[in-house]
């Protein structure tokens, strides 16, 4: 084990030869996915990085801040739907149109996180709830605006003319995801990511010591809503097609089921949660009816084996090696 | 080591590439024992009591074809996949179904989102897809169909062709309609809207529900107090069945009209009396009015006894498969995309156990322009019109 001796030192995200090379090793891996892995995988691969940004931008709530959303389809949904809507509406290009599902999505993340500074525990809970909902509702019965029902069609991403092929859009949703995980890792190491820890393990200590919480309670619903967002708008470009169907408290209990499953309040944890409960199923598929039997059974299994989730596994396989032979 | 294997994989996916591209002579999803074909239902989720039904009906048909030698020396085999009415998953599915299995063709998919969100990458990679279940109305208009062939009706038609029906045969004055909150419902109204045009009769009011609502007293009372004479349902049997219950138990008793949807006989377990003198349309013979549509569902019912549960969507998943198996037959020993396609589109008025009057062509794809008017009495179904037809659109 090694000796840390300067704070700066506990900070590298990256450590040692070996850290850099199993880094490059995975970088390595996933650009060299589109060659060993069959074309179909490449989309769930896809949707694999959307899923991140989302599960990523839901631990910094939940994990991190320690404020509970129930409603994060309705920031999915509101990030979607603008993107869906600049895209095929104003005819923005794709970048816009995906920055802008974000930023609307941010905007309606800041306005949750007003009554949230109020609200803790169950109450917050059904308050987000019902924010999913409402979204929900509203995109069925807003028509002119959603196209309801009957759907909104997105263009294809391309660019310059050129239309995007299924590796293509890999590599630019991988990209997308390794960014936004990069910049989860250098949130949470500074004195952002620190207050919202500190509002997490007790608001008042944390008010108490400094930290404004109207500001960082509702930066970090923004912040979330913002990841949220920009993952809807990747999903929705998947697509090409938007239902608010897609949209219900379903996928948010899908989404924070993703965090949990991963490892509560660990960047890595959400990428493995959301790889996982995004393969799962779609491998499964083949089971038919008793899909969400063996699914539900294998959440269960890694909740039971390992409550702090997939990355708390590795920890202590990490550990062990670490302390190997003692 | 590693190498020896990614150099084989390399060498795999060289060769897959290669195939792909000469293609013409290896037809994808054919062999000369086999013929692969796919279908993603939702098994599980809110849609599984259609997605068990047509999915099973399906299963059963195949195995009763296969078991008596297959068509032409060959045995269909259906690989089906479960979407829980998620079009994310419906996408991932068919992807897989097309790349990984290789599949011949994509049989039904249930849901217009779902539909929608396929659509553009089986048009695109030219796969053969019969019958959407999906408003076939969606369809009106678009340009690629040349692999899409749709024997389903669409709702906007039939709304039209049951309100015209209403208002002349049966003396109705205004309509008051239930419908689901979907495209589903949402075209049944459009079409019952077109029929009161027409006729130049009242609409009193429509009453929407969510296909997660169990509670439907407020739903009920509303459309007590529009004073309709005749109620039109656009709904799944579970809330057909409860908003029935719930206007008998408020003593609101006006005629009752119903979307095909409805002509499943689980009505009469689940609604009880209050379906007696429902008009409904068919656009198949409803189990209890033909011969042949009962001895198919005696078959499926021997070879899958748990259809008992929804016999009219295990009919509907084979009367998705009936006119893809004939193309299969009149294609002969040369199944290729193309032998098959120029099969189907030979059929004039075709006949098979279940589905009747299929007309494909050239430049026609909906296979189906027309419905008849039943009635139920006593728990059995009586047909009232003859065949009805309408326009066809693609």
């Amino acid at each position: 084990m090694e000796l840390r001796q300067r704070y700066e030192e506990d900070l590298y995200l990256v450590r040692g030869a070996l850290g850099w090379t199993a880094l490059l090793a995975l970088i390595a891996l996933l650009a060299l996915l589109p060659v060993l892995a069959p074309g179909y995988f490449l989309y769930t691969a896809s949707l694999i990085a959307a899923h991140i940004v989302i599960a990523v931008g839901l631990n910094l709530l939940v994990g991190y801040t320690g404020q509970i959303s129930l409603g994060h389809a309705g920031f999915v949904a509101v990030g979607a739907y603008a993107a869906g809507i600049l895209a095929a509406r104003l005819h923005l290009p794709w970048p816009a149109a995906m920055a802008g599902g974000g930023l609307v999505a941010a905007l309606f993340g800041f306005l949750v996180g007003i009554p949230a500074l109020r609200l803790t525990g169950p109450y917050l809970t059904i308050a987000t709830l019902g924010f999913g909902i409402a979204v929900n509702q509203v995109l069925t019965n807003w028509e002119a605006l959603s196209g309801g029902r009957s759907g909104l069609f997105l263009p294809k991403l391309a660019i310059a003319g050129t239309r995007l092929r299924d590796h293509h859009i890999y590599y630019l949703f991988a990209a997308i995801a390794a960014a936004g995980v990069w910049v989860a890792f250098n949130l949470v190491r500074s004195h952002i990511g620190r207050a919202f820890v500190a509002i997490r393990d007790s608001d008042i200590a944390a008010e108490v010591t400094g930290v404004n919480l109207t500001i960082y309670k509702t930066l970090a619903f923004a912040v979330s809503a913002f990841y949220a967002g920009l993952g809807g708008a990747m999903l929705a470009y998947l697509l090409g097609f938007l239902e608010p169907q897609m949209f219900t408290l379903f996928e948010s209990v899908y989404y924070l089921s993703m965090i949990v499953v991963g490892g509560l309040g660990t960047i890595p944890g959400s990428v493995l949660g959301a790889a996982l409960l995004t393969i799962l199923p779609q491998q499964l598929a083949g089971l038919k009816q008793f899909l969400p039997l063996v699914y539900g059974a294998t959440i269960v299994f890694v909740m039971a084996v390992e409550p702090w989730g997939l990355y708390g596994r590795w920890l202590r396989i990490k550990l062990w090696f670490k302390t190997w032979p003692f | 080591m590693r190498t020896a294997t990614r150099m084989g994989v390399l060498v795999a996916v060289l060769v897959l590439v290669a195939t792909v591209s000469v293609g013409v002579s290896q037809e994808r999803g054919i062999t000369d024992t086999e013929i692969v074909i796919g279908s993603s239902q939702p098994l599980s989720g809110p849609a599984a009591f259609w997605g068990q039904g047509v999915g099973g009906g399906m299963d059963a048909y195949l195995k009763w074809i296969n078991d008596a030698g297959g068509i032409n020396g060959r045995k269909i085999r259906l690989v089906l996949r479960d979407d829980g009415y998620l079009p994310t998953r419906a996408v991932a599915n068919v992807r897989e179904l097309v790349e990984r299995e290789r599949v011949f063709a994509i049989v039904s998919l249930i849901g217009s989102a779902n539909a929608f969100a396929v659509r553009d990458y089986i048009i695109e990679n030219q796969v053969l897809w019969m019958t959407p279940t999906a408003d076939a109305n969606m369809w009106a208009g678009f340009k690629n169909k040349k692999y899409l062939f749709v024997g389903y009706p669409g709702y906007v038609d039939e709304g039209r062709i049951l309100t015209t029906y209403a208002a002349k045969n049966e003396g109705v004055k205004s309509v008051a309609v239930f419908y689901q909150n979907d495209l589903y419902g949402q075209k049944g109204l459009l079409g019952i809207k077109r029929g009161i045009a027409d006729t130049k009769i009242k609409l009193a009011t429509a009453v929407p529900y969510e296909v997660t609502d169990r509670d439907l007293s407020g739903q009920a009372v509303k459309l007590r107090q529009s004073g309709a004479d005749a109620v039109m349902l656009y709904a799944t049997p579970t809330q057909g069945a409860l908003i029935v219950r719930e206007m008998a138990k408020i003593g609101f008793s006006p005629k009752l009209f119903a979307s095909f949807t409805l002509a499943d006989p689980v009505m009469f377990q689940l609604a009880g009396d209050a379906w007696n003198g429902v008009i409904l349309t068919a656009y198949f013979p409803v189990p209890g009015t033909d011969p042949k549509v009962d001895a198919m569902l005696d078959t499926l019912l021997k070879i899958n006894p748990q259809l008992r549960q929804s016999p009219f969507n295990a009919l509907a998943g084979v009367s998705f498969l009936e006119p893809f198996v004939e193309a299969i037959r009149r294609a002969g020993p040369n199944v290729t995309r193309d032998s098959v396609v120029r099969a189907l589109e030979s059929m004039r008025n075709w006949n098979g156990e279940v589905i009747r009057g299929i007309t494909f062509g050239p430049d026609r794809h909906q296979g189906l322009n027309r419905i008849y008017i039943i009635k139920s009495e006593n728990r059995q179904y009586k047909k009232l019109t003859d065949w009805i037809e309408y326009p066809v659109g693609f």
